[in-house]
């Protein structure tokens, strides 16, 4: 079962729908006539394909969400005369829960991956780290050495119900990568609710494994202007750094001084962060020393 | 600060970087094809997505800014050499020779067309570029959010519309000339609206197109509204250059001297200009130009056209020119919300009108002494009457003609004027004006009135009625002595009344009260009690008879009295009685039966109303009589006769006087004493007038001298049972002479003295002192309603007041009064 997340709106039972008196309501009727839209191929006039994957969508729902979708529908390119928007570089469950989100205003963090990966090969674009130092795992991949016996709970849950050959994402990176991916597609809904599903996972998540790597997704899959998600991990970082910092029995800590190095602009939005708290902290007059001297 | 962060922790690790910038040639490289074949139209097969991801890619890389400079210059060169190039070439030789010069007539065809091919060349070269520039604006989309937020750059499309206007617009045509695009672009438009101006058909949606550019660039990259280059670059000249023409028009339009041209033209001009400015040019220039129209066609030509010799306004009122007339306002009112030229020239013309009409009704007035007095050295007396009639004919015709021209002014008022309030005060001012030069109007007026109520009303529907008298009203607005107007209105009405001459009391009535609310209560008070007086009259009347059968008389012949009692002061007793100055005048003496029936009357009234005085006015009656005519041949004839009270008294002498025997003029005067003036012209009523010969006067001539002998007429001849005797000329409302104009007058000047004391009095009871000059304003204003006070008269009364210790001075500077109680 797909695991699900608080959402702004009450869930959509796709199912089996008991009509409640809620259900009535006007509101409700056209989310249900878009729902019921999704996947649909009546009047359905734009494909949207995705390594064996294919959409069929309506330009009137897609394009006023996002302008990637309507450019590509409106100029005079190939796309406009095929109807056929190929997202071959994209995964394709997160393309297909992008879609879902659509039409749905929300999304499942739906962790299986299809068999069919040949496309994994290109490297999508979120896989790319510049900084490669040291190895990090490929976030869209993940290597089950390193990580299996780790992963959280939840994981491992969705993990069991599937054969293990099947590759998994876990929560944290499914959320980080579909902002990346509204981003991308500048769906500005999508980013917020993504981003708002990631500060919740990463905060139950900062573990020795999950914490690093998280970080270096978010710093890798987003370019340096926007703030959404850097924020969010400065933030809840600061907000847990003593016990990311506290060595347990065998002196291993979350935040190792690795992170520092190997995500240099973390590093620097932290520092910046640090600073600033402490000069309020002591524009206040408060008992902390003047001077980091007799540190 | 942040990107020197980045540079300085990321310096150990150099060696990767070179990776990254593989990468980025091989995004840029991918990239850079695609964009110029999106400029050579050749886009379809390229896959947006992919262009996208390129850009995005490198953004990703943080070098957006790298991308947008390579971008830059990948426009400028495109720009720089295919599309300047494009646009150069089909500038040719004759635009640009022709540049400089106004108009050259061998070329113009020539000129025209190749002005067409550097147009179309040019919208074309901006519209693909427009287009192309969309295209590449969304696939650089990511990087335009990135680059123009963090570097406040702005975004790529900007950029590349101000490289079009520099790259293209701004560059010179030949390497040799001096002239840029920009330049054969805007003479080669500014010609074009030349040949349209000049009656040619152009292609007016390529201009458009043009200007659509010249609007979608700025000088500045902030774009500002007032740095489109439409406004800096092409407007002034647009502008400067409709500005000789429209002055070379409107000299041009003068030089026909023909208004009704002018205006035509000069409105189809502003049509033209309008409309150019939606089709052709650009709606941010319709007001410019509507200025430019406005001042140098309308407004410095406009009151000469006005004023043409032949052709201007006057003959435009005197032809009754509403179509023309209309389009000679609204070019005024474009330019001037006061219209003084227009106003001016209609106000002259009314004056000049009404100036006609007032000398014309004078030229009869003083036509007709003249007249008479010759006719009367000739044939006698009875001739004078009819010049008398015709100078009341001229009255009533003067204001049927004011009525006449009330209603040319008010049609174009309204159907070339749009009821405009302006031009409606300015109307106003001048019939006042031309009517008040006329001192007679308001005896005219009230002519017009006792006329029609007499005769002019019969057989006509009570809508037409009432439109006559609205008439009549209007023209009583302009009246400034409106208490002139009241004196002759009282005094044709008394005669109205009491000869039973309306032809209608509901008119009569209706006209009361459209005086009442026109000019106020206060005016038409005194008119009122006169219908009251009527109507109690008549039940007096009654009640009397009533009183006479309930007494029994025993009276043989008892004759019939009916009796109009008038309260002396509202009635016009100097007009009705025929008193004349201090010369007393004794009751005539009426024979035994009348006098009986007086006698009888006054008792029973007196009892009834105690402490009255009934004073008779014999000249006003009439009396039914029956005459019996004895002819030669036995026969007896009898007739009833309708006669004046004095031709009754006259008449019933004559029971006593023997057949046969006759009666000198001087021995009637001692019988009856009735005025030399009533008597002669009842003895000429029924001595002289051919059908009503009832005595027979000795000399036989038209002139009453007092030594004729008159016999009763026994051969009296007539058809009818009934006779009427009018009264020669004594009971027809009509234009006063010289001399009772005068008492007029004078009459009227003593009741303005009284009205301007009252008034007087009145404010300094109420103010108690008072400044000279607020006192005469206070006066004035309260006696306009009524008349225009002479302001030496208001002096003297004051003096008078003083003397007579009503008011005394209580300052010398400045001269103030003060209130004695």
């Amino acid at each position: 079962m797909p695991k699900k997340y608080p959402r702004k709106l009450p869930p959509l039972n796709q199912t089996e729908s008991t009509p409640e008196e809620g259900d009535t309501i006007p509101g409700r009727e056209l989310l249900d006539a878009l729902a019921s839209m999704h996947s649909d191929p009546k009047y359905s006039d734009l494909t949207i394909v995705c390594g064996s994957e294919s959409h069929a969508v309506h330009r009137c729902i897609v394009c006023p969400r996002s302008e990637f979708f309507a450019a590509a529908c409106d100029d005079d390119f190939c796309e406009a005369f095929t109807r056929v928007i190929n997202l071959d570089k994209e995964e394709p469950v997160l393309v297909r829960q992008m879609i879902q989100y659509l039409y749905t205003l929300d999304y499942q963090n739906d962790c299986h991956v299809p068999t069919n990966d040949s496309h994994r090969s290109d490297e999508p674009t979120i896989s790319e780290p510049y900084d490669g130092q040291p190895p990090l795992p490929d976030p869209s991949a993940h290597s089950p050495p390193e990580i299996e016996g780790v992963l959280p709970d939840s994981a491992q849950a969705e993990g069991s119900c599937e054969p293990s050959s099947v590759p998994t994402f876990n929560p944290l990176s499914f959320h980080i990568l579909m902002y990346s991916l509204a981003d991308r597609m500048l769906i500005h809904g999508l980013k917020a609710l993504s981003q708002q599903n990631v500060e919740q996972e990463l905060v139950q998540h900062l573990d020795a494994d999950m914490f690093p790597q998280a970080i270096l997704e978010i710093y890798n899959s987003t370019p340096k202007s926007d703030r959404g998600l850097r924020d969010v991990a400065v933030k809840v970082t600061m907000g847990h750094l003593t016990m990311l910092r506290k060595e347990d029995e065998t002196g291993n800590l979350i935040f190792k001084k690795s992170l520092l190095e190997s995500v240099p602009q973390f590093t620097y939005d932290l520092l910046l962060k640090i600073m600033n708290k402490s000069t309020a902290m002591w524009d206040k007059g408060g008992a902390i020393q003047r001077d980091w001297s007799g540190w | 600060m942040a990107m020197r962060a980045r540079q300085k922790i990321r310096a150990p690790r150099r060696g990767l970087n070179t990776n990254k910038n593989d990468d980025f040639e091989t995004n840029w490289e991918g990239l850079s094809t695609s964009l110029k074949k999106i400029h050579t139209k050749d886009a379809s097969n390229l896959s947006f997505e992919q262009l996208y991801r390129n850009a995005y890619n490198i953004v990703l890389m943080m070098r957006g800014e790298e991308l947008y400079e390579r971008v830059k210059m990948l426009e400028q060169g495109w720009l720089d050499t295919e599309v300047q190039k494009r646009v150069t070439v089909a500038v040719s030789s004759v635009l640009l020779q022709a540049m400089d010069q106004a108009e050259i007539q061998d070329q113009e065809n020539e000129r025209r067309d190749n002005g067409e091919r550097f147009l179309n060349v040019l919208k074309e070269a901006w519209e693909d570029h427009q287009v192309s520039m969309g295209m590449i604006t969304d696939v650089l989309m990511y990087m335009d959010r990135v680059v123009s937020a963090d570097h406040k750059k702005p975004s790529i499309y900007v950029t590349s519309m101000a490289l079009f206007r520099d790259s293209v617009l701004q560059s010179v045509v030949r390497a040799d000339a001096d002239s840029t695009v920009a330049d054969v672009l805007k003479s080669t438009v500014l010609f074009m609206i030349q040949l349209e101006r000049s009656g040619q058909m152009i292609n007016r949606l390529l201009i458009r197109h043009c200007i659509y550019m010249l609007e979608g660039l700025y000088e500045t990259i902030t774009e500002e509204e007032s740095s489109k280059l439409y406004l800096t670059m092409f407007e002034p000249a647009f502008l400067e250059t409709s500005r000789v023409f429209y002055k070379a028009e409107g000299r041009r339009l003068l030089e026909t001297g023909d208004a009704a041209t002018f205006c035509k033209a000069a409105s189809d001009r502003i049509a033209e200009e309008r409309a150019r400015c939606t089709s052709t040019l650009s709606p941010l220039s319709e007001p410019k130009i509507k200025d430019v129209l406005d001042k140098e066609l309308i407004g410095s030509n406009i009151a000469e056209v006005i004023n043409l010799e032949g052709t201007g306004v006057k003959n435009m009122l005197d032809n009754d020119r509403t179509d023309v007339l209309r389009n000679v306002y609204v070019l005024s009112a474009r330019v001037d919300s006061k219209k003084t030229p227009l106003t001016a020239a209609v106000q002259k013309r009314i004056v000049e009108m009404g100036d006609e009409i007032n000398k014309s009704a004078i030229a009869a007035a003083q036509a007709q002494p003249t007249r008479s007095a010759e006719k009367t050295a000739g044939s006698g007396k009875k001739s004078a009457e009819k010049p008398v009639n015709l100078q009341t004919m001229s009255a009533i015709k003067w204001v049927d003609d004011v009525l006449g021209l009330k209603t040319k002014f008010d049609k174009i008022w309204e159907e070339s004027f749009r009821s405009d309030p302006t031009m409606q005060s300015a109307i106003t001012t001048s019939f006042s004006e031309f009517i008040n030069s006329n001192t007679r109007s308001s005896e005219y007026l009230s002519l017009f009135f006792d006329e029609n109520l007499k005769k002019g009303i019969k057989g006509k529907t009570d809508a037409e009625i009432d439109a006559l008298l609205d008439n009549g009203i209007t023209l009583l607005r302009y009246v400034k002595d409106k208490d002139l107007f009241e004196a002759y209105y009282k005094k044709h009405l008394s005669r109205r009344l009491l000869m039973k001459r309306s032809v209608s009391m509901d008119a009569e009535r209706q006209m009361i009260s459209k005086m009442k609310m026109e000019v106020g209560n206060q005016f038409t008070q005194r008119l009122e009690s006169m219908f009251k007086d009527m109507t109690v009259s008549e039940d007096l009347t009654a009640n009397y008879k009533e009183h006479i059968r309930q007494a029994g008389d025993p009276d043989q012949k008892p004759v019939d009295l009916e009796i109009n009692v008038l309260t002396s002061t509202m009635w016009p007793m100097e007009a009705m009685s025929t008193i004349k100055g201090d010369e007393v005048q004794l009751p005539c003496v009426f024979p035994k039966e009348i006098d009986n029936l007086k006698q009888s009357f006054e008792q029973f009234y007196l009892s009834k109303h105690n402490g009255r005085k009934l004073s008779w006015q014999a000249s006003m009656g009439t009396a039914d009589i029956r005459a019996t005519f004895h002819r030669s041949s036995g026969k007896v004839q009898r007739h009833e006769l309708n006669v004046s009270t004095y031709a009754m008294v006259i008449l019933l002498l004559f029971n006593d006087v023997p057949e046969g025997e006759s009666l000198t003029y001087e021995e009637i005067q001692a019988r009856t004493r009735i005025p030399d003036h009533d008597l002669i012209r009842n003895l000429q009523s029924l001595a002289v007038a051919p059908k009503t010969r009832v005595l027979k006067k000795d000399p036989m001539s038209k002139d009453v001298k007092p030594t004729d002998r008159f016999v009763f007429n026994n051969d009296f001849q007539s058809p009818f049972m009934k006779v009427r005797i009018g009264v020669v000329s004594g009971s027809a409302n009509k234009v006063e002479n010289q001399d009772q104009r005068k008492e007029t007058e004078k009459r009227m000047n003593d009741e303005r003295g009284g009205s301007i004391e009252a008034a007087v009095v009145r404010i300094m009871k109420q103010r108690k002192t008072l400044v000279h000059s607020k006192l005469m304003s206070e006066v004035l204003s309260q006696l306009s309603a009524r008349f225009v006070p002479d302001v030496n008269m208001i002096k003297r009364r004051i003096e008078s007041l003083i003397d007579r210790e009503y008011l005394e001075r209580v300052g010398e500077d400045p001269p103030t009064y003060g209130y004695v109680a």
